[in-house]
């Protein structure tokens, strides 16, 4: 087709569009809608993913922690780094003096500053939390309005928050508190050479599985020993879970879609005598299927890409928390989502083609099945 | 595109209803019809006038028989050829078919649309069109707001644009006044004299007893025999 035959073409489409511009209309909006709410959902699973996944990665290799016959135990911080550093592979362990504690807004991971962790924490320009203060990140929550943050672990104790911390600072720090180390070992009842658990990291990612066993056997207490993979699993985990339950979502969105193709198929009854007229002037299939096929992407093109824009700002647009709690029932505000290149592109790409590929064929069925018949059938059949 | 002669060849079209009962809209139809001649085709209203016209554009194929067209078979062609085929015909419908939520400039426009040339010529082409049949006034208006007459010269603007080789008009001139009817014929003489294949479906006596049909042909009950005949042309 010659560029002033495309030209004469997409006009007369843009032309057809007009003379029911409402329908035209909320064609778009349905469209757009189905796309928001697809691409929402599966853009939030995956960012969420990714998210999670890079978190986890940022973290240790492995976390060791004390097991009784009554549950978890504290870990005394000498005999346990010394175990660990005995290990072949092992380069660095510390300990953390970290656990979850009741504040009025709802439970909180407190989190003490041990030396380790202050040099990178001022290097990241925080001001280290004094005795009796607590910095909180953005995710953690609780009431900023009052001066002081009463928290209960093994026992209670009121804190002066000293500094919100911005998720840009740290994302690890999302839904962390952080105390005064001793103020932190006070909280969660730990004498003052226990830490909660052990951050172990070895030399090579292959080497967490393989080192489990002496590492165990390292320690002259029994321990439980978490991998990073079995974190990411228990992550995905949850979030299948949660990701499925939002996936009930597109159940509706898939009957609109249905019956968004229906209608599409049905609009044959009313545009036959269109058609017939069309062909009994010289208009071939080939002319028709290319009036349809434009005529629905120019319904459907700027639909997708306005659901695809409006889906992308509800799951990354900074503060925006609600789709989140409501696809994945998140209690707090997430910590700032993000997606690969790669993963982003087969969303999107996944979602424009599960909408728009069916409204696009559905749109050239009247045409298509023109193509055998009669113009005068078609003509005196439209008059029915 | 150029055609020379249209014949046809023991056409018959028989229609079943959704009854089963059948019943023969054309019996055994022989006619030529030739370029540069103007052939009228009158009749009583059911005798298949308007099926002999909408056989010859192409737009139904005949139970038996065929349609020639420069020795081709048309009507045995499959639909995709006779789309493309369809191009060098201009037929004006009895009761015009216009679409209705267009206006009279875009329903004169509409035949030209997917054929080579630019936007601009064609809207050109479809003013000048219907400035011929003094409807140039018409162009901006919806063709659902016209009268009868208005509506039937907008179609036969349609039928007309494209300076087709095969004119096929049904009742041109029904709802003209005496002015439009001599408009009209001269239209009709002007397809006639660049050499096009008219054939005129028409009752008005206005038509009939003009000159502008080289020949006539009366069709009754499906069949045809000649009528009143010009000299220089013939029904086989």
């Amino acid at each position: 087709m010659k560029g002033s035959t495309l030209h004469s073409m997409l006009t007369w489409a843009m032309r057809d569009l007009a003379r029911r511009p409402g329908e035209a209309v909320l064609t778009g909006l349905v469209v757009c809608a189905l796309v928001t709410v697809t691409a929402t959902t599966l853009l939030l699973v995956e960012a969420w993913t990714t998210t999670a996944t890079t978190l986890i990665e940022e973290g240790p290799s492995l976390v060791v922690r004390r097991v009784t016959s009554g549950g978890w135990a504290p870990i005394p911080v000498d005999e346990a780094v010394a175990a660990a550093a005995s290990v072949v592979g092992v380069t660095d362990a510390q300990p953390r003096i970290r656990g979850v504690v009741t504040a009025p807004e709802g439970p909180i991971t407190v989190m003490g500053v041990t030396p380790s962790q202050a040099a990178n924490l001022e290097v990241a320009g925080i001001t280290l939390p004094g005795p009796g203060e607590i910095i909180l990140g953005a995710g953690v929550p609780a009431s900023t309005t009052e001066p002081l943050l009463e928290l209960l672990g093994s026992t209670h104790m009121k804190f002066r928050i000293a500094t919100l911390l911005d998720d840009a600072v740290s994302l690890t720090l999302h839904d962390v508190a952080l105390l005064n180390v001793a103020d932190a070992r006070a909280l969660l009842g730990l004498a003052p050479n226990e830490a909660s658990d052990l951050a172990v990291t070895v030399f090579h990612e292959a080497e967490e599985e393989a080192i489990l066993p002496d590492l165990t056997a390292a320690f002259p207490f029994p321990v439980r020993i978490t991998t990073r993979g079995e974190a990411a699993g228990a992550a995905v985990a949850g979030l299948s879970r949660d990701g499925g339950l939002a996936m009930l979502l597109l159940v509706p969105a898939t009957l609109a879609m249905i019956l968004l193709l229906i209608s599409a198929l049905r609009g044959w009854n009313g545009s036959r005598r269109e058609i017939g007229l069309y062909k009994s002037f010289g208009w071939t299939t080939g002319d028709l299927v290319r009036l349809s096929l434009f005529k629905s992407l120019a319904t459907g093109i700027p639909g997708v890409l306005t659901g695809l824009a409006a889906a992308w700002g509800l799951v990354l647009w900074p503060g925006t928390t609600w789709p989140g709690a409501l696809l994945l029932g998140w209690q707090t505000p997430p910590p700032p989502l993000f997606l690969t290149p790669g993963g982003a592109t087969v969303v999107l790409l996944t979602v424009a083609g599960l909408v728009l590929i069916p409204w696009v064929l559905a749109s050239m069925v009247p045409a298509v099945k023109s193509a055998l018949a009669d113009p005068d059938d078609l003509v005196r059949g439209g008059e029915q | 595109m150029t055609l020379t002669r249209m014949d046809v060849r023991s056409v018959s079209l028989v229609r079943t209803n959704r009854g089963g009962a059948t019943a023969t809209l054309l019996d055994a139809v022989d006619v030529s019809f030739r370029a540069g001649a103007v052939s009228l085709l009158v009749g009583p209203t059911g005798a298949g006038k308007t099926t002999l016209l909408h056989l010859l554009g192409g737009l139904i194929r005949p139970t038996t028989g065929e349609i020639l067209a420069d020795d081709d078979p048309v009507s045995r062609w499959t639909a995709a050829h006779r789309d493309r085929w369809r191009r060098q015909t201009g037929l004006l419908f009895q009761r015009a078919e216009l679409i209705d939520d267009l206006s009279a400039g875009e329903n004169v426009l509409a035949p030209l649309i997917p054929r080579p040339g630019t936007l601009a010529t064609k809207i050109d082409a479809s003013r000048r069109t219907l400035a011929s049949l003094d409807a140039a006034h018409l162009e901006r208006q919806p063709v659902r707001n016209l009268s009868g007459g208005e509506r039937q010269r907008v179609a036969l603007a349609r039928a007309l644009v494209a300076d087709p080789a095969l004119l096929l008009l049904d009742e041109p001139t029904a709802h003209q006044d005496d002015t439009r009817c001599e408009l009209i014929l001269d239209v009709v003489t002007a397809a006639d004299r660049r050499g096009a294949i008219v054939v005129v479906a028409s009752h008005d006596a206005r038509i009939v007893s003009s000159e502008v049909a080289d020949a006539v042909y009366a069709l009754d009950g499906g069949r045809l025999s000649p009528g009143d005949t010009n000299p220089g042309h013939s029904t086989s």
